[in-house]
């Protein structure tokens, strides 16, 4: 890396200092605000005195088009905060949407789409025989991706385990981005919301586990060890 | 994706940019047209504006963490207030002035590269150098 020059260290050095003692003092530092812009100025003028190009720099100058694809970018400038107004959010390198996003969903839909029409193709799901309603199936068993919610339903009046048990949980859902405001992804630093997310899942593969195999004629409390499995995917 | 005017292709941008100060004479020499933007920073409120209207997608907002090294210059980022810093391609950059128009606080200018004064840039827009506000001078 090249060497920075040390008056360019102890400009910043100082400027991070003050930086630190103006939130420290608050009111105090409003007294030399504009001073402050009015230097900033100075310095950008002079800074900006000759074009500065944001290239590779090669032995013996800098060749032409030496930035990304051979293109000559410049900086165009660096804006500081004490600009006319305060940045409200953190900038970040962005690219737009369309085609950039949209383009991949498209594709992935497109792959979706192509592998559910394979694998219908492939593997043969028919329709049970007509209901008869005088040989009715015991115990009667709903998809098991619907066996947490039928357990649950042995538990609680059926107000309570179909309609507010599920509505608090999307409810919750619906609130998840205001209440967790850890912007970070990073599963260090999302331990509570990770630990929640695991204690959620753990609870319905239970009762989904529960519903699936330990339960028998008339969905009553059964061990698959002793009397069999009663479940049909 | 086709490459269409209405689906431009996005120049190429890096996070390792190594930073050089050149003379008006390598900027003229490295690029064909001879007028060249240029955002004075201390009125720019970053609305982005020039970055969303650029038909090419040439201008930039990035982090200062974009530049890794600066050589003859100082390093965007060393000082705790450098926000953001503004790049722009010129080699895809067709002079259009659609940023300069649409800077609502008029502080993108279109001029040439020259040797500056001698007390510095003036950063001032004049009869002969550049728009005001969004009309044409």
């Amino acid at each position: 890396m090249t060497e920075i020059p040390e008056h360019l260290l102890k400009r910043a050095q100082a400027a991070r200092e003050k930086a630190a003692g103006g939130d420290a003092g608050g009111a105090q530092a409003g007294g030399d605000r504009i001073p402050d812009q009015l230097l900033d100025r100075t310095k950008a003028a002079s800074d900006g005195a000759a074009a500065v190009v944001a290239s590779a720099p090669a032995g013996g100058g800098v060749p032409v088009g030496a930035g990304p694809g051979g293109h000559t970018q410049r900086l165009l400038t660096v804006v500081k905060s004490g600009s006319i107004q305060e940045a409200k959010a953190a900038p970040v390198d962005k690219v737009h949407t369309w085609p950039h996003l949209l383009a991949v969903e498209f594709v992935a839909a497109l792959a979706c789409t192509a592998f559910l029409f394979v694998f219908s193709w492939v593997v043969n799901a028919p329709l049970l025989q007509a209901a008869d309603f005088n040989k009715t199936p015991n115990p009667s068993k709903a998809p098991w991706y619907f066996l947490g919610l039928q357990e649950l339903l042995t538990m609680f009046h059926p107000m309570i385990a179909g309609v507010t048990l599920p509505g608090m949980g999307l409810i919750a859902l619906i609130l998840a981005p205001y209440l967790d405001r850890n912007a970070s992804n990073k599963p260090e630093d999302r331990k509570f919301m990770t630990s929640m997310m695991t204690m959620f899942l753990m609870f319905w593969a239970v009762l989904t586990i529960i519903g699936s195999f330990f339960r028998g004629p008339g969905f009553n409390f059964t061990f698959p060890w002793r009397d069999g499995i009663f479940f049909e995917l | 994706m086709a490459r269409t005017d209405a689906n431009p292709p996005m120049p190429e941008w890096s996070t390792e940019y190594q930073l050089v100060e050149v003379d008006h004479e390598y900027l003229t020499k490295a690029v064909k047209p001879k007028q060249f933007i240029h955002i004075d920073q201390s009125e720019c409120i970053m609305c982005e504006g020039c970055v969303d209207i650029c038909p090419w997608k040439c201008i930039h907002m990035v982090t200062p963490d974009a530049i890794a090294e600066a050589t003859g210059t100082e390093q965007p980022g060393m000082d705790p207030s450098d926000n953001v810093i503004f790049l722009i391609d010129d080699d895809v950059c067709t002079r259009c002035a659609l940023c300069v128009d649409r800077c609502p606080t008029g502080v993108i200018i279109l001029g040439k590269a020259g040797a500056p004064a001698a007390e510095g840039d003036s950063h001032t827009r004049t009869n002969n150098h550049g728009y005001a506000y969004g009309m044409r001078l």
